[in-house]
């Protein structure tokens, strides 16, 4: 029961995808439509939907009591010392992603029954998403490294198929594949992390992974560092964490919702999960954890800073999420894993909820994503003008929205944390006041003050149908009572229990867990009465400067000095194009593509290219036709056996 | 060194000598011949060894009615010496040399490793013969009791496998190599 | 002589389905005189050809039954029968029913296939069956002379298959290349064979390697003379296997067979071969006085195949000499698994799992080339391929699976498949070899992909041309089979593994 249970949560998107997926091809094929797009919508909405109720039935009524479900539905590969099984587990950890993924995928995937309408290929967009989310549940429950790395390897794949998903669109195709190649790095160190992990631990169930390092380490300091930063290395592609966060805001050319989903709910957060799956061994790797801390940090402040300049309403929010996931790598790194989940839960709320709050305004606009030419849109769209508003006092730490408690408790437990360190507190408490300006910034720019496009937009802006708006709802409810399971124990003087610490604690403390300094209530509230302040420091700012945009917002092309930097990105994108992409290039070019592919294989193929002549002139001299030659290769080969048999013995 | 074991190397050189000739003679009955004789040779050597048995069905079988019809074939097709007398490859002059060379190192280096293995070489057995070999070895008496029990399966396996060559034969010769079969 | 037949019941079913085949073409003709009807005494070639197919191929799928079931019954101990020559019983009946699945898939093949090319099917069948019969009692060859004469059994009536098509000049050639250098191999075996009984003085396989496990390991011309013989033995079993440099008949006779011939050859004759080297080299006992030896042969030639098969084959435009190089390379890799050395039973495992999983790769892949073959409209080159995937999608597809499987790639078996041929390389410690191996499959991953991007992205110069849809059923039986097999067994592989495992546990 229980385990056709877990099987059922996990094969449903499957189904979903495949029939979608098989319709897809056929109406390609056939130019006969079997069924359209209301219908494939339906189908995958049902899917994600009933996998969706039945992880609240799995977790809340199954798990009552226990720790975890398991189920083995099939021993996969088991070769010499390698067991490898097919096996899934809902702990308490898995289970609040899985509730978050299912959850937020759920009302994704009812947002974009309206949002795709009237798109060519909507059966196929909604195989994707629903192959996604199978994908997905793959990597959150598989019990083993394997199965999480096909799930880990099968988001990218999505991920890369959504952003191209106008792949007519060159700039769009692109965009996938630098996606995909920049993971495909990080998932390089990934490989690396397990191979050695594998050869020292010999097994790959993370269970015995973490046992193993929290009882009996008997890896050496050195290796289980790299080890932790190899996984890390992975993280850092998949979550877009310095130095791989490249992709992510060239992602943003996919569709919205799935900006929305995957880009800021799931799959970018999945590097955060990791490293907590992993905690038993990065608790034991210090190094490791000292890295990811201030890599989480340098994002964090390093993306905010770049959003402040932004002017395309997509970009800023795909900066945020870099950003956001910084602070969710900082709290991992001080150590204070629950911090992290928790954050990324809350995250998931609020940030789909602005980015399904752009799609709607960027489908009210007639596609335009230039926020200079917005403004004033809360009268016509009041709606996704409130919502998005919540979304933005979470995201900005306002008390009580949910965004405030995770936040506040990351910075506290950077703070105070063993594994932490001021200097990394002063960095996010910056970041956390840039986060407040440029979201206001954002709303401000966007439906305050006058509409600045065309009167054409003007005439057609309109509130977003119903299936578009519902979403919004139901994510800006929670990103205001999202964070209440939560709420310190201080503040609430203990009267409500943390449930949410609660909760994940026998998950993620079980090979551990980092001590606090001691501070005294005093200082642990004058620090939380600072972060509400810098995030009202962050509105009252923005708030002067953009609520009422007097003249013309300065076209960037004229930016100089930081400004220009920060348009810029730090030139990011260009220095990697200097110091990497393009000594590859030049390599494959004129190296690779010049002497091996066009003499060798196209001269290859064409049979006459002079280059290839001389190579192709010896294999053609072996395979002559003429058997007595091949009598003699085996006469030959014959010799040289007796050779290393006489040289031997 | 005793008589048999000179005839024995002897034989040995005069069955090499009828296949170097099998190869190298311009006209195809010289090459029968040649073939004829190293059949003859091994006769002679299992002879040596004791193997009467073997030393007869290698005398009928072979130097006879396979020769016949080897024979037969030549003179049935009547291939004149000039279809055989394709010079060798010019790769034949540097690579005969070279495998002659190997040929008789690998000998000359077996015999020294051989002589060199005191302990082995003292147990190899001058006379041809291992002594113990079973009572009436090489008779034609216990060469059919062998077959006709341990051997059984293997021997009835043997005529499984000539109806699979004759089946495989005459598949080949009814093609008329146009397409249809011949019917 | 403790004889009981059951164990090789299945034999014997096959050999009576080799009379049946035999006397209903021998004896048509007295029969329709008999009944006196002149009219059908020659009927075309058309009619005789699909009695046949019907024969062999309801006889085959009997005898595969046959098999199962008894296989079932007698899958406890293995046993010895008839003075050593043959061993039944025991998991020995999953590696005949592979030979025999492998049959089955070639004669659904050939259905279509001799119908297009008018080739005389009774004959055909008849000399299959025979070579089945051959490459059944060697896996289950006991001793030396029975491994030996397997292989004959299993040869002979290939060598004569190939030959039999169409006329073309290359087939002619082909055929008579694959007799000689067969012939030059087996003369090789029987050096070896002779070699071992020398110094042996026992046929019995398991005897000699108890024998050869007991040499000790101080140098000595005892140990030389052995290990001569089974360089000899080794080398003519290369052949069979097609290990560079003893492959050079393989893209030849590969390119000039009949399709279904030439799928069977690397499967089946493959899969048995191999199964014999394991035997003799890779069983349970350990010869510290040779497996240094050997463990260096068999990772040079091992990597020597894998570097020349797949670097040759990326030039190739024809696509069944492609495929030649191909199964030279898949050869190398299965040899691969042997180079540690190790005697371990997941070598064994690995290696025969390898050999399963082939079937139905390369089944799956010359399916295709015969689906698009007809008459005077060959399947065989690149510019063949081009563009098929707009009309033919199905045929397509599994090929693009076939190629997905042969490259390595998940979740299609053959990624599973080289998965456990490296781990056992790793195991062994044999990390730059399995280095070098990995960066040559990746290599391969080149002309596999091609063929997928040729079908699917090249617009055809000339119109597709139209397929006679023909007795395209049996064909789809085999393409949807070998489908179903390569993707269910890839991402499910343990059925697979066990009955590679428990087959390995009697060659073991």
């Amino acid at each position: 029961m229980e385990s056709s249970l877990i099987l059922l949560i996990i094969i449903l998107p499957l189904i979903g995808a495949f029939l979608n997926g098989t319709v897809a091809a056929t109406n390609a094929y056939r130019k006969k439509e079997i069924w359209g797009e209301k219908f494939a919508g339906i189908l995958a909405f049902s899917a994600v939907g009933s996998s969706f109720l039945l992880s609240l039935y799995a977790v809340f009524v199954k798990m009552s009591g226990i720790d975890s479900l398991s189920f083995t539905p099939y021993e996969w590969l088991s070769v010499g010392g390698l067991q490898l099984n097919l096996s899934f587990v809902i702990d308490h950890l898995s289970a609040v992603m899985l509730l978050v993924v299912t959850g937020v995928s759920s009302v994704i995937h009812f947002y974009s029954i309206g949002y795709i309408h009237g798109d060519e290929s909507s059966v196929r967009y909604f195989s994707y998403l629903n192959l996604f989310v199978f994908a997905m549940l793959l990597l959150i429950l598989g019990d083993s490294m394997p199965v999480m790395f096909v799930g880990w390897e099968g988001v990218g794949l999505c991920s890369y198929l959504l952003i191209g998903f106008w792949y007519k669109e060159e700039e769009k195709a692109i965009a996938g594949k630098k996606a995909f190649i920049v993971n495909r790095i990080g998932d390089f160190g990934f490989l690396l992390g397990m191979f050695l992990i594998f050869a020292n631990v010999g097994s790959l169930t993370i269970s015995e992974v973490n046992e193993f390092f929290h009882h009996n380490n008997s890896m050496t300091f050195f290796w289980t560092n790299v080890a932790g930063i190899c996984l890390f290395i992975g993280a850092t592609g998949k979550s877009a964490q310095i130095p791989l966060y490249v992709w992510l805001p060239d992602a943003m050319a996919g569709p919205t919702p799935v900006s929305a989903l995957i880009h800021a709910a799931t799959m970018v957060t999945a590097g955060v999960y990791m490293l907590c799956r992993f905690h038993g061994l990065y608790l034991a790797a210090p190094v490791a954890l000292n890295v990811v801390l201030w890599i989480g940090a340098l994002t964090a402040i390093f993306s905010a800073t770049i959003a402040i300049y932004q002017n395309d309403i997509k970009k800023v929010l795909a900066y945020s999420t870099v950003s956001q996931l910084g602070f969710m790598f900082m709290a991992a790194g001080a150590g204070a894993f629950v911090i992290a989940i928790f954050h990324l839960m809350t995250h998931a709320f609020f940030k789909a909820c602005l980015f399904l709050g752009s799609g709607s305004v960027i489908h009210a606009m007639g596609g335009e994503q230039d926020i200079r030419f917005m403004g004033g849109l809360k009268k016509y769209m009041p709606t996704t003008y409130i919502t998005f508003l919540l979304a933005t006092l979470a995201i900005a730490g306002i008390p009580p929205f949910a965004g405030f408690f995770s936040k506040d408790e990351i910075l506290w437990n950077v703070f105070a944390s063993d594994h932490g360190s001021k200097i990394v507190w002063a960095i996010g408490a910056i970041a956390a006041l840039c986060t407040a300006f440029y979201m206001f910034r954002l709303v401000y720019l966007t439906f305050f003050g006058k509409f600045r496009g065309t009167p054409e937009q003007e005439h057609h802006l309109h509130e977003s149908p119903s299936t578009m708006t519902a979403p919004l709802i139901i994510l800006g409810v929670l990103s205001l009572i999202g964070g209440w399971i939560g709420i310190p124990k201080l503040l609430s003087g203990g009267l409500i229990p943390n449930f949410f610490h609660h909760y994940l604690e026998p998950a993620v403390s079980k090979y551990g867990h980092v001590e606090l300094h001691h501070y005294s209530h005093s200082v642990e509230y004058s620090l939380m009465i600072l972060s509400v302040v810098i995030a009202v420091i962050g509105w009252f700012t923005a708030s002067r400067l953009f609520r009422e945009v007097k003249k013309e917002l300065p076209d960037p092309a004229r930016y100089s000095g930081i400004p220009k930097l920060l348009w810029n990105k730090y030139f990011v994108d260009e220095i990697y194009d200097k110091l990497i992409v393009n000594p590859i290039k030049f390599l494959a070019t004129k190296v690779f593509l010049n002497i091996s592919d066009k003499k060798l294989i196209d001269g290859a193929a064409n049979g006459s290219a002079r280059g290839w002549r001389q190579v192709s002139q010896v294999f053609s001299y072996l395979q002559t036709g003429n058997i007595q030659a091949y009598g003699i290769y085996i006469i030959f080969g014959a010799a040289l056996a007796v050779a290393l048999a006489f040289y031997i013995y | 060194m005793d008589f048999n074991v000179i005839m024995y190397i002897f034989f040995g050189i005069v069955s090499i000598a009828g296949g170097v000739i099998l190869v190298g003679a311009k006209h195809p009955i010289r090459g029968a011949m040649g073939l004829l004789t190293t059949m003859l040779a091994l006769a002679a050597m299992y002879a040596q060894l004791h193997a009467h048995t073997i030393a007869v069905f290698q005398v009928i079988i072979y130097a006879g009615a396979v020769m016949v019809l080897i024979v037969y074939f030549i003179m049935l097709l009547d291939i004149k010496s000039e279809d055989y007398a394709k010079p060798f490859s010019k790769f034949f002059w540097f690579g005969a040399p070279l495998l002659l060379f190997a040929v008789f190192y690998f000998i000359f280096k077996l015999s020294m490793v051989i002589k060199s293995d005191g302990a082995f070489f003292a147990t190899l057995n001058p006379s041809l013969v291992s002594p113990n070999a079973p009572e009436a070895f090489g008779g034609i008496k216990i060469f059919s009791k062998e077959l006709l029990t341990k051997y059984l399966f293997a021997f009835e396996f043997v005529s499984t496998l000539l109806f699979a060559a004759i089946v495989a034969v005459i598949a080949i010769v009814q093609l008329d190599w146009k397409g249809k079969s011949n019917e | 002589m403790n004889f009981d037949p059951i164990f090789l019941i299945g034999e014997f079913s096959l050999v009576a389905l080799i009379v049946i085949l035999t006397l209903v073409d021998a004896m048509r003709k007295p029969v329709f005189a008999l009944l006196g009807s002149s009219a059908e005494i020659t009927p075309d070639i058309e009619s005789r050809n699909r009695q046949a197919t019907w024969i062999a191929g309801i006889g085959l799928v009997i005898v595969a039954a046959v098999y199962f079931i008894f296989g079932k019954a007698t899958s406890g101990e293995s046993v010895s029968l008839l003075h050593d020559s043959l061993r039944a019983g025991g998991g020995v009946y999953i590696g005949k029913l592979a030979i025999i699945g492998a049959g089955i898939l070639t004669i659904l093949l050939s259905a279509r296939y001799t119908m297009a090319q008018s080739i005389p099917a009774a004959d055909y069948y008849l000399l299959l069956c025979f070579s089945l019969l051959g490459a059944l009692t060697l896996i289950a060859a006991e001793n030396f002379l029975m491994i030996f004469l397997s292989l004959e059994m299993m040869s002979i009536p290939i060598y004569a298959l190939v030959g039999l098509k169409r006329y073309n000049s290359r087939v002619g050639e082909s055929a008579i290349k694959y007799l000689l250098l067969g012939g030059l191999s087996s003369a090789f075996l029987l050096l070896g064979i002779s070699f071992i009984y020398g110094m042996t003085g026992t046929l019995v396989v398991n005897d000699v390697l108890t024998h050869l496990s007991q040499v000790s390991q101080t140098v000595s011309s005892e140990m030389l003379l052995m290990g001569l013989g089974l360089v000899f033995i080794f080398v003519g079993l290369a052949f069979k296997v097609s290990l560079v440099p003893f492959h050079a008949w393989t893209p030849d006779v590969y390119e000039g067979a009949a399709t279904p011939v030439t799928s069977f050859m690397s499967v089946a004759v493959k899969l048995a071969a191999f199964a014999v080297i394991l035997k003799i080299f890779a069983g349970s006992l350990l010869f510290p006085a040779f497996d240094p030896l050997f463990s260096r042969l068999f990772a040079f030639f091992a990597l020597l195949t894998i570097i020349y098969g797949n670097s040759v084959a990326i030039v190739q435009k024809n696509v069944k000499r492609m495929l030649a190089y191909s199964s030279i390379a898949h050869a190398g890799y299965m040899a691969l698994a042997l180079a540690p050395m190790g005697h371990n039973i997941e070598a064994v495992q690995a290696v025969l799992f390898y050999g399963i999983g082939y079937i139905a790769m390369n089944m799956l892949a010359f399916g295709v080339l015969v689906y698009l073959t007809y008459r005077d409209k060959y399947c065989e080159t690149l510019e063949d391929l081009t563009g098929i995937a707009r009309k033919y999608p199905g045929a397509a597809a599994v090929m693009s699976v076939a190629m997905f499987s042969l490259g390595g790639l998940p979740p299609a078996v053959g990624f599973v498949g080289k998965v456990q041929i490296f781990l056992q390389l790793i195991n062994g410690k044999f990390y730059a070899t399995a280095v070098i191996a990995l960066l040559f499959s990746m290599v391969a991953l080149y002309f596999y992909i091609n063929v997928i991007v040729v079908m699917y992205m090249k617009e055809p110069e000339a119109e597709v041309a139209n397929i006679d849809k023909k007795s395209m059923l049996p064909v789809w039986l085999t393409l949807g089979f070998s489908t179903l097999f390569i993707l269910i067994l890839g991402i499910l592989p343990s059925p697979l593994m066990e009955w590679s495992l428990e087959w390995a546990k009697m060659l073991f």
